[in-house]
């Protein structure tokens, strides 16, 4: 069986969140890789490879606005697909400023159940899907059925 | 002071009360949005029992940190008036 998988980058501080988002992402057969707080986030999104980014919003040591920053003035290594902000916080002023940093989609944690996190995610790897496969030296695409 | 009463300073008011609230929103929302989407998924029956054995005391921590969450916020709201100097022997349970 032949079986590629998307990878998918999730930074997020609260270890029960993560624990659940790991669940729920490697059921639907993604390959997770977690950063417990921005800055190592941004350590790991600089080496790209990822296909997608979970980022949070409020977080110790850099915020998801100051990961963002970062990538910013020192873009990835290896490519990267689009990253989605996953917060609880509802300020329309951070908001705006992570979509005017590149980022693809402001997501409320607390409005979302599981199959709604999955077909957020699968709708970004599908539309990116030709895209990030011609550009990435990784193998990616979804395990065949 | 008239700077207190100008509309600049209620502005700022607005600000800082907004904010403090958007705050309290935020961090009130993490620990019920892990319950919201562990209950989902429980509900789903397609969890290993490893899982749901992983889940369910995280469910249970989310629960004691809501309700500390909670407290804290009256506490920082009201002072301590309610919480501190209610005299239990005087309390009427509803």
């Amino acid at each position: 069986m032949t079986s590629t998988t998307f990878h998918i980058l999730l930074v997020e501080d609260d270890e029960s969140l993560r624990h659940m988002y790991n669940i729920i992402l490697k059921k639907e057969g993604f390959a997770v890789d977690f950063a417990n707080d921005g800055m190592q986030g941004l350590g790991k999104a600089r080496e790209g490879g990822y296909d997608l980014v979970l980022l949070d919003l409020m977080m110790p040591n850099l915020d998801g606005i100051g990961f963002l920053k970062g990538l910013k003035e020192e873009g990835p290594k290896k490519p990267l697909g689009p990253i989605i902000i996953l917060s609880n916080a509802g300020y329309d002023t951070v908001a705006k400023e992570a979509i005017s940093l590149g980022v693809t989609k402001f997501l409320m944690k607390a409005d979302l159940l599981p199959q709604d996190l999955v077909r957020e995610v699968n709708s970004y790897l599908d539309a990116n899907k030709s895209e990030v496969k011609a550009k990435s030296p990784w193998k990616r695409g979804r395990p065949t059925e | 002071m008239e700077g207190e009463n100008s509309g600049t300073g209620i502005t700022s008011l607005d600000n800082i009360l907004s904010n403090r609230i958007n705050n309290i929103g935020a961090t009130l929302r993490q620990p019920i949005t892990y319950m919201k989407q562990a209950v989902s998924l429980l509900m789903t029956g397609k969890l290993s029992q490893e899982e749901v054995d992983e889940i369910m005391p995280r469910m249970q921590k989310s629960t004691e940190e809501l309700f500390t969450l909670v407290k804290e916020f009256e506490r920082e709201t009201t002072k301590n008036k309610f919480l501190v100097k209610t005299n239990p022997s005087n309390t009427k349970k509803p």
